[in-house]
């Protein structure tokens, strides 16, 4: 067996050999170059019309093995056109080429086996005309019937079974179509098959540097290109389908399927490409990026590795790009930006890119993840970015878990002055275009997010802020809005604690704080935003300079919305409520406020231009301090409304709470147990003076109440006031009051007050006072001087003890006040006045009291007073004293300048009917003023014991009375006037037992006197006493006076001195209240 | 020792009542209208005293030495029978005071009376 495979092989060998030697003598000693070269370049004359070199012809069979072939050297062809940058079309050292010549002679099958171009040039060139350089057949003489039948080579089958380029200089330049590709050291090995008019290819390119450029765009400058291609081309459709291609730009290696056709009718190339890459350089990918779109990246430095898939499909033309779904991945990488003041690491994208780099709509950039790290912080990013080709829109995501604001700071611009710092965590979305950034236009743009803010603080100018912790979640625009108005922006603030403020002035401190804001565009400087926020907070406390605040657990809502300016019917409105546990205030040192529980809360309305404002307040333990002055209230009520403001401003105001109390200083103070009070106020414009300008109505109530002044030594106790009140009345229902021992009930009607304050009419009161015990000169002093012009006021305040005023007692003026009294017990100084009943009346600047009926230990009383005070220094005082049942004792002790008058009044004792009515002016120490007094008395009495005095026992001596006469006197009725300093005693009788006598005289203040006392019964006997006390005259006289009793026996002096008595007497009863 | 006097008494009555009556001055009440001025010692001093004597038989009085002006004087009716002037000082609560004086000098320029005590008064019309 062996053998026999032995003899097999060597018979083989030796067959090769022979075959071998045949072919070596056929091609070395046959076809010769020198044979075959001629031929060619014949054969070559024929079929291409420009201009041909071709050095040497060779038949090789080894080097294209299986078949003969053709070894061409220095083959060139040159076809120069104008403007082409080279002669030559193709120029190459070598040229190899291969047919199966049998297939083409017996079966009309070109098969080309081999073609070889080594180290040669092709220069392709286009003229703008058209003219190609390339065009070197020769034009058929014959014009071709037009093609009716289906394109068809001439060969049935064409097989390219191998075409090498081997270090080939390809330039391809077309001016029509403004391309110029170049590739340098274009090593390419090509295999295809042509049946019918379908080439099946493949296509390898090994390595070459390629360049390319359309339209005066470098898209590929010296890249290193390399391809590995099979593909399928139509080439009726001019239509190639790309197989499984891999290729390589520069370092970037990707593999791409699909179709690309030639579409000569529209003028374009329709594509259907997918393509995927390896990992790549994103440095290598960027430099891709032409030159004219290099601005885009421009300050970037990205380094990293990135891969790409996609698919590029449509149409490509002068005015069309296919379409470009691409996705790229971003690996580890880093990438330092020039804008960016911090490098950023690990930068790890997901991206598509989606365009056919015209239609703007259609184009976007989305950011599918994006995550990144500085030095100290990371974050991640998606979003979508579109109208890439006009105005850019952003919308992206973006979410940290620890971004370091210190790092982000620089990129803060340095003219505005501001510091920021902490760490912010959370998820950020802005949805923005360029255009809006640029021009701020925030009701455009939309940004939300929920972020929380660690260890934050942020410095704007003067103006700061600083958190431990705060979440904050915001909104442009507003997605859940609570009014129509405040659609602009919502944020809600959650923080641990917050402070805020300038550095040298105001300062807030929040502490547990919640607070939502939703507002309108607050960049609308046309008007102010429309504001709705929420709070609550734990604990707040902020100051201004001296003033402080804090607040624990304030809450509530502020609302302040604008008048819209297309609803005409709309307003300015501020609504507010607002509640807090605590609350405490100071200005400085002297001023300061707190309260527990309070509410507030405030409507207002038309803020703007004509304010309605509705205020309701409701505090518990309110306590304030101002200076010396503090205030004190439990259960605090306070509703206040105001309205037309700028016109004629109408305030509602209510007030009530329990246990007021204020004190004034030490020694004043006010304190009620129960308050309620409510006021109406209208402004009245018009009007000059304050008072007048708000006059106010309403109604007071209080119970329990206490007034203490440093002015008066006792306070005022208020048990009750109940009252009413408007800017013309005061209608007192129930008032008591108790001043030491004063207590009194006043119950009546002030009126004209407004009318008082005008000057147009008095101020009139009618009142009841009704007391059980009064202190007369106390409540005196309470009133002196209310309503004296300032010539005529008194310096110093009353107080309760009117010796130590400066002044006298000064009646009101401007007024005209009755108090009916009804007083049990009046205290007059040291004296006591019972079941007092009558008028007390004040009418401007005159103190009456009129028809006052009275009881004293001495007697009752009625006592009509006057008191005047025109002036400080000419002060008038009169009475009208009627006491018809007294005791002379107890006249003498009540009014002891009686005894100057009438000295004789101390001899009678016993019961009698007494008037009297004197007036003076006083000086302002009360001193009279001599030449105004005035007086007349008339005194009447029975059954009068006649004391057994000195003056009775030289007188009764003179006159010869019996020693035994009883010293009674069974009538005494006299009248006596008072002028000036002259007091005269009219004629009276005394009727004595037996004797009579007529007794009259004056009596001078300065005490001397002169009486006439004529014994007229049972003798005639008259005496005239004259002098002093200490040296008195008696003299026997002639007789003035008859009996009174008896008219006949009565003188013509003695019924003058009757006429005047009667005068007298008659004056003073007038004014006797019948009871 | 009483007969003795009553004796005396009888006596000095018969003999006063065989007094003839002096002869009474009349004087022209309209000399008397117009502001007159006293000047009245009290406590030693001299007060300037006015008066002012209205036809229709009302008159006023003030004493500018007590600080009182002629608006705040104090009212008083007047009349002049004779020789005899009655004034009647009215109070302003009530209550008149009548003084009587006997006039004995009435010119366009001086007015004097005196009263029943004695006292003087001389009154230059200003």
């Amino acid at each position: 067996m062996k053998k026999i495979f032995k003899r097999i092989l060597i018979g083989f060998v030796v067959l090769i050999f022979i075959l071998v030697s045949a072919i070596g003598i056929t091609i070395w000693f046959v076809f010769t170059p020198e044979k075959l070269t001629p031929i060619v370049r014949k054969q070559a004359a024929k079929y291409i019309t420009c201009k041909t070199e071709i050095g040497k012809v060779e038949l090789t069979f080894f080097s294209t093995f299986p078949q003969f072939g053709l070894k061409v050297s220095n083959f060139t062809l040159v076809n120069p056109i104008i403007n082409a940058p080279s002669d030559t079309l193709i120029s190459t050292d070598q040229l190899i080429g291969a047919i199966d010549v049998r297939a083409w002679w017996k079966r009309n099958e070109l098969v080309l086996t081999n073609m070889q171009l080594c180290n040669g040039k092709i220069n392709v060139f286009v003229d703008s005309l058209g003219h190609a350089n390339y065009d070197i057949t020769p034009k058929d003489s014959i014009p071709a019937p037009p093609d009716t039948t289906k394109s068809e080579t001439p060969f049935r089958f064409i097989d390219i079974k191998n075409v090498e380029f081997d270090n080939i200089a390809f330039n391809y330049l077309d001016k029509t179509q403004k391309m110029h590709a170049k590739i340098d050291n274009l090593v390419v090995l090509f295999k295809g098959s042509i049946v019918s008019d379908t080439l099946n290819m493949h296509l390898n390119v090994n390595d070459c540097i390629m360049s390319f450029n359309y339209e005066g765009e470098d898209y590929l400058k010296d890249a290193s290109i390399k391809l590995n291609m099979p593909a399928q081309v139509i080439l009726s459709k001019q239509l190639i389908r790309f197989g499984e291609t891999e290729g390589s730009i520069n370092d970037i290696n990707l593999s791409f399927s699909g179709s690309a056709q030639n579409d000569n009718i529209n003028q374009r190339i329709n594509t259907d490409i997918i393509y995927k890459s390896k990992k790549f350089p994103v440095t290598s990918a960027i430099a891709l990026i032409p030159p004219s779109y290099q601005s885009y990246v421009e300050g970037l430095n990205a380094v990293g590795t990135a891969s790409s898939d996609g698919k590029i499909t449509g149409f490509y033309s002068s005015t069309k790009y296919p379409l470009m779904d691409m996705h790229i991945v971003l690996y580890e990488g880093t990438i330092k930006y020039v804008s960016l003041p911090l490098p950023l690491t690990n930068t790890i994208g997901d991206f598509t890119f989606y365009s056919d780099l015209a239609d703007d709509a259609l184009t976007y950039f989305r950011i599918n993840k994006f995550s990144a790290n500085t030095p100290k912080s990371s974050f991640t990013t998606s979003g979508m970015i579109t109208h890439l080709f006009s105005d850019i829109y952003c919308d992206l995501t973006t979410s940290t878990n620890n971004l370091n604001l210190v790092e982000f700071a620089p990129m803060i611009p340095a003219d505005m002055k501001m510091t920021i710092k902490g760490k912010v965590s959370g998820t950020i979305r802005t949805a923005f275009s360029m255009s809006q950034l640029d021009m701020m236009l925030l009701d455009k743009m939309r940004f939300s997010g929920s972020v929380a803010l660690s260890n934050f603080g942020v410095l704007y100018d003067s103006i700061y802020m600083k958190t431990d912790y705060s979440t904050v979640d915001f909104s442009l625009p507003n997605p859940n809005i609570s009014s129509k108005n405040t659609k602009f922006m919502y944020s809600k603030i959650k923080s641990k604690n917050l402070e805020a403020g300038t550095l040298k002035s105001y300062k807030t401190f929040m502490k547990d704080a919640l607070i939502s804001l939703e507002t309108s565009d607050v960049m609308d400087t046309t008007k102010l935003p429309d504001v709705a926020c929420t709070f609550a907070i734990d604990s707040l406390a902020a100051s201004m300079d001296t003033i402080k605040f804090s607040a624990r657990k304030p809450s509530g809502n502020f609302t302040m919305l604008s008048k819209s300016q297309k609803d005409k019917n709309s307003q300015d409105k501020i609504v507010l409520a607002y509640s807090n546990d605590r609350m405490e205030t100071n200005m400085g040192s002297k001023m300061s406020m707190r309260m527990n529980k309070a509410n507030l809360n405030a409507d207002v309305v038309n803020f703007l231009t004509n304010p309605a404002i509705k205020l309701a307040f409701s505090g518990n333990n309110l306590a304030m301090r101002m200076d010396t002055i503090t205030v004190g209230m439990d259960k605090a009520q306070m509703n206040t409304e105001v309205a037309d403001y700028s016109t004629q401003p109408k305030v509602k105001f209510a007030y009530s709470s329990d246990n007021l109390d204020i004190q004034m200083g030490k020694n004043n103070s006010v304190r009620v147990y129960k308050i309620q009070m409510n006021t109406d106020v209208a402004n009245d414009t018009t009007q000059k003076d304050i008072f007048l300008q708000w006059p106010v109505k309403g109604y007071l109530n209080m119970e329990n109440g206490m007034i203490s002044m440093s002015s008066f030594t006792k306070p005022f106790e208020i048990p009750s006031i109940k009252m009413d009140f408007d800017p013309e009345v005061f209608n007192i229902k129930e008032s008591k009051l108790k001043i030491d021992r004063s207590d009194f009930s006043l119950i009546g009607t002030l009126k004209n007050i407004k009318s008082y304050f005008k000057k147009d009419s008095l101020l009139r009161g009618n009142f009841n006072f009704e007391s059980s015990q009064t202190d007369v000169l106390q409540l005196m002093s309470l009133t002196s001087g209310i309503g004296s012009e300032k010539t005529d006021s008194i310096t110093k305040p009353a107080t309760s003890d009117p010796a130590s005023t400066s002044g006298p007692y000064m009646v009101p003026k401007g007024m005209d006040v009755t108090l009916k009294t009804k007083i049990n017990k009046a205290f007059f100084g040291t004296e006591i006045a019972k079941d007092i009943s009558g008028e007390v009346r004040v009418k401007d600047g005159i103190l009456v009291l009129d028809d006052l009926i009275f009881t004293t230990p001495a007697s009752k009383m009625q006592l009509t007073a006057m008191y005047k005070t025109p002036r400080k220094n000419h002060i008038y005082a009169g009475f009208d004293y009627h006491m018809l049942d007294i005791e002379i004792e107890s006249l003498l002790k009540m009014i002891p300048d009686l005894d100057s008058i009438m000295p004789m009044l101390r001899s009678f004792k016993g019961k009698g009917e007494f008037h009297m009515a004197a007036e003076t002016y006083l000086d302002s120490m009360y001193n009279p003023k001599k030449s105004t007094i005035r007086g007349a008395s008339s005194i009447k009495g029975h059954d009068l014991v006649l004391m057994d005095g000195e003056t009775f026992s030289e007188i009764s001596k003179m006159l010869f009375f019996n020693k035994k006469t009883e010293n009674k006197v069974d009538s005494l009725s006299a009248e006596f006037t008072v002028f000036k300093q002259e007091i005269d005693v009219y004629p009276f009788m005394l009727v004595m037992d037996k004797y009579k006598a007529v007794v009259s005289g004056r009596h001078n203040m300065n005490m001397s006197f002169n009486y006439d006392i004529s014994l007229v019964q049972p003798l005639k006997l008259c005496l005239n006493i004259s002098g002093t006390m200490d040296k008195m005259k008696k003299r026997l006289v002639k007789c003035k006076y008859g009996d009174l009793n008896r008219p006949t026996s009565r003188m013509m002096v003695q019924n003058k001195q009757l006429e005047l008595r009667r005068i007298i007497r008659e004056s003073l009863l007038k004014n006797v209240k019948k009871e | 020792m009483k007969k003795s006097i009553i004796y005396l008494v009888t006596f000095l009555s018969i003999a006063f009542m065989f007094n003839s009556c002096t002869k009474e001055d009349n004087f022209d009440e309209a000399l008397l209208a117009g502001k007159w001025l006293s000047v009245e010692k009290v406590d030693g001093v001299n007060h300037q005293v006015y008066y002012r004597y209205v036809n229709n038989g009302t008159g006023s009085t003030w004493d500018i030495t007590d600080n009182v002006t002629e608006t705040e004087a104090q009212a008083f009716t007047w009349t002049l029978k004779k020789s005899e002037l009655t004034q009647i000082h009215i109070m302003s609560i009530g209550g008149n005071i009548p003084k009587i004086y006997t006039v004995t000098e009435l010119t366009t320029t001086s007015l004097k009376y005196h009263d029943s005590f004695g006292v003087n008064y001389s009154l230059t019309k200003i």
